[in-house]
């Protein structure tokens, strides 16, 4: 009996005390761990659309291209490119790339990748891509020519999609572990929503990454993956960070914040179906009722910037003179009048009309939202703010059933985006033309963009596109948020890619 | 016991079944298109029909109840969102989540049994006063403020232990802490006004007068007889935080199964749910089945199944 006791107090003992040994937060090894918010929908590059697979895809799957400084796409397994016709292309193949599994990357890896987008019950999200494709014929172990069914401006951008093996590419169903990629690395473990483990690809040619693995950890709250980095489990972390921390983190001596004009756009969209948002005057009234500074700074702590167009000022086809709404509540109260809503009773409780706004149940979210509910009420316009589980929001906006919604477009990187949004044929589900927007003009222009292959051209049409809708004003544009890293400090050589991707980590090493 | 055991074994079946028709039909009364949600905008028509002849959604609704129970007897349930047959997907979510129940439990009695006992014989004094404070702030302090305020303090003002994450016993504390401290206070409460009741039964005044010692009476008598209604609450606890741990695996980033079923009804993946809600249950059930047999194990007096 004494002896079960004594048993029984040295295990309470251990449990309590026995692993708490202070941890050691400075010793670094060639491995880096990463704090991600939540897993990739996929490691399948023919499947993973979503900005985590964005981030991660290219150290495993680089494709013929990528996205460069000026969010144009520029060569990455493509060593170069000629364009016969409008239509087709010839791609000539970097030399002496290998995939993680040994095996020789060839044109027939890419004809079989791209052609594998049409499988059934693949349930690929560039599908679209594929249907494009009338032919690829493989010329030789290095080039392949690829002939479109009609001239199509986002090709280029639209093959970073990574590649992997054609035997790999003809089967379906294999684990992540079992994918093979060109890139500096390649997937050791997935255990999905916990981490994902990266481990150089051995067999690729040139100088080796400094970092043996990689390990993105998924921790989904955001104070939590902040703790993890003050504390040294994790190295490096990205954007969303709470917005009251910001400040503080720019003073801890152990860490490095870094900022830049990201390229997710949040807007206010309108049902122009609606009989009262049909009306330009109560959009234009809207725009000019909301005040974008005081949200950016009093409720983001200015970790976004106001915009007045969908495209990142840092894109080459930005275009700076739309018309701006600034914050102007004397002009919003006098063009719900001009709209025919004229207050009942002056600066007393009553309202010119009631709107609904739907928005999701992200805290953030919501208190922008209430925010702007109050802002509106300011001049008149009643709303009750919404709040709904992101699939039940998605669904509503969708079906056309809202009157104003906030969300964000993330990653906007082609231009062509303004098709999916804004052509009178893209609604859903067909599209993303959510507040049946329909102007001819915007038809006709947005079109043009898509088969244009000229830079130049491209820039002149949608520059006058992005005129156009800061006119008819089918959004209100919010803000973009920034693209925050905060990593340890002796993290060098770490830059995000153009397009938020974390391509560079290969480059990346510890500094002293 | 036996008749009993296998008795309430055979009622876990009826029992599944009634929660598998109940997730079956409530998740068909989630708003929105569950197809559309799970493809998003840029799906293609041909897309969606096949996903939705995959899920069995052009179906009538009998024909997809029956195409379900056909999958789950088969153990042909695929999750939607990570490709892989669910039991796959659940089963180390499954062993996560025990063993955070499991020691936030361990947690909770160790920190409200001795609390409760103290509390009851030393009745109105201030040891009394601050364990009832103590169950008060146990049961009032919401996880999603105390399991910070945890890390704070004992992962980067001490560095004692880690942030987040599972791995060794250091990452089970923090978790352990934060989800057992609601159930310590309630414990401490319920096991304090257990004693008391007890503590003034007759028996105990006999076992006294007969010579026994008063460590021997309190233990052996008081406490058997007062852990009863203990062992009811620790079952119905145990269960809830079987399907009650999100916030804090969420904090913590512990991989349970909490996390997996919210983020499958988020992403609509329909067999994950229904998966993971009819392992919850049957973990309910085998809890209680456990806590029934500790009766008997307990109480004497209780003679589980023996009809008179």
């Amino acid at each position: 009996m004494e002896e079960r006791r004594k048993i029984f107090y040295l295990l309470a003992f251990w449990l309590l005390f026995g692993s708490c040994a202070r941890q050691d937060k400075t010793r670094l090894g060639p491995e880096i761990t990463v704090g991600i918010e939540a897993s990739p929908s996929s490691l399948d590059p023919r499947l993973a659309r979503d900005a985590y697979a964005i981030q991660i895809m290219p150290l495993v799957f680089p494709g013929l291209f990528r996205i460069g400084a000026d969010l144009e796409p520029e060569p990455d397994l493509a060593d170069f490119f000629e364009q016969t016709d409008a239509r087709t292309f010839v791609f000539h193949l970097r030399q002496g790339m290998k995939f993680s599994n040994g095996q020789e990357l060839t044109s027939e890896d890419v004809k079989a990748t791209l052609e594998s987008l049409n499988a059934p019950g693949l349930n690929s999200p560039y599908l679209e891509l594929a249907e494009r494709i009338r032919k690829i014929e493989v010329l030789d172990r290095a080039s392949l020519r690829l002939e479109l069914k009609e001239p199509y401006a986002p090709l280029l951008v639209e093959l970073n999609l990574g590649i992997i093996p054609a035997e790999q590419a003809r089967k379906s169903g294999l684990r992540p572990e079992e994918l093979s990629g060109a890139g500096a690395y390649r997937i050791l473990r997935w255990v999905p929503g916990t981490e994902l483990v990266l481990t150089r690809n051995e067999f690729r040619s040139g100088s080796k990454p400094y970092f043996e693995r990689i390990v993105f950890r998924i921790i989904p709250e955001d104070l939590t993956r902040l703790m993890s980095l003050e504390k040294g489990e994790i190295q490096l972390l990205q954007s969303p960070i709470p917005v009251d921390e910001l400040g503080r983190l720019k003073r801890h001596a152990g860490l490095a914040v870094k900022e830049r004009p990201g390229l997710n756009y949040s807007y206010m969209g309108f049902n122009l179906r609606d009989p009262i948002l049909s009306k330009r005057q109560v959009r234009e009234a809207i725009a000019h009722a909301l005040n974008r500074d005081e949200l950016i700074h009093c409720l983001l702590k200015d970790s976004a910037v106001k915009v007045d167009t969908l495209l990142s000022p840092r894109h080459w086809a930005y275009e700076p003179l739309v018309k701006s709404y600034d914050y102007d509540p004397v002009l919003a109260r006098k063009l719900l009048d001009e709209a025919g809503y004229p207050d009942p009773d002056g600066d007393g409780p009553g309202h010119r009309f009631k709107l609904s706004y739907k928005t999701s149940q992200n805290v953030q979210r919501l208190w922008i939202a209430q925010a702007i509910a109050r802002e509106l009420d300011a001049v008149g316009i009643e709303v009750e703010v919404r709040s709904l589980e992101w699939g039940t929001l998605f669904s509503d906006i969708q079906a056309g059933n809202f009157q104003i919604y906030t969300m964000s477009w993330v990653g906007v990187v082609e231009p062509d985006i303004f098709y999916t949004i804004f052509h009178s044929q893209s609604l859903p589900p067909q599209g993303a033309n959510r507040g049946f927007y329909a102007n001819p003009e915007i038809d006709a222009l947005v079109a043009a963009g898509r088969m244009t292959q000229d830079r130049g051209a491209r820039r002149i049409i949608y520059s006058r596109v992005q005129k156009i809708l800061s006119e008819d004003l089918p959004y209100v544009s919010l803000w973009n948020s920034l693209d925050i890293t905060v990593s340890d400090k002796r993290l060098l050589g770490f830059e995000l890619g153009p397009a938020g991707e974390w391509s560079t980590l290969q480059e990346a090493r510890w500094g002293l | 016991m036996r008749s009993y055991l296998v008795r309430r074994l055979l009622w876990f079946f009826p029992v599944l079944l009634g929660v598998s028709l109940l997730v079956f039909f409530f998740i068909h009364l989630i708003p929105g298109d569950p197809v559309m949600v799970m493809l998003g905008e840029s799906a293609r028509p041909a897309q969606v029909e096949a996903l939705r002849a995959r899920l069995h959604l052009d179906q009538p609704i009998h024909v997809q109840l029956m195409l379900f129970f056909s999958d789950l007897v088969r153990g042909k349930m695929v999750s939607i969102y990570f490709a892989r047959p669910v039991g796959e997907v659940i089963a180390p979510r499954v062993l996560a989540t025990l063993q955070l129940a499991f020691f936030s439990m361990l947690a909770a009695v160790l920190i409200a049994l001795p609390l409760g006992i103290v509390s009851a014989l030393k009745k109105n004094s201030w040891v009394d006063f601050s364990g009832r404070v103590f169950s008060l702030l146990g049961v009032s302090v919401p996880n999603f403020w105390l399991g910070p305020l945890l890390i704070i303090f004992f992962a980067l003002k001490l560095g004692w232990l880690p942030v987040s994450g599972r791995g060794g016993l250091s990452h089970l504390v923090l978790p352990s802490l934060t989800l057992g401290m609601a159930m310590a206070g309630l414990l401490s409460r319920m096991s304090r006004a257990s004693m008391l009741e007890v503590l003034s039964a007759p028996y105990l005044r006999s076992g006294r007068a007969r010579g026994l010692s008063e460590w021997s009476v309190i233990l052996r008598h008081a406490l058997r007889n007062a852990l009863i209604p203990i062992l009811t609450v620790i079952g119905l606890q145990f269960g809830a935080l079987l399907s009650g741990a999100f916030i804090t695996e969420t904090i913590f980033a512990w991989p349970g199964i909490g996390r997996l079923l919210i983020n499958a009804i988020y992403t609509r993946d329909f067999p994950l749910v229904q998966a993971c809600v009819l392992v919850i249950a049957a973990s309910y059930l085998t809890v209680n089945l456990l806590v029934d047999l500790c009766y008997a194990w307990v109480d004497a007096r209780v003679r589980l199944g023996r009809e008179r």
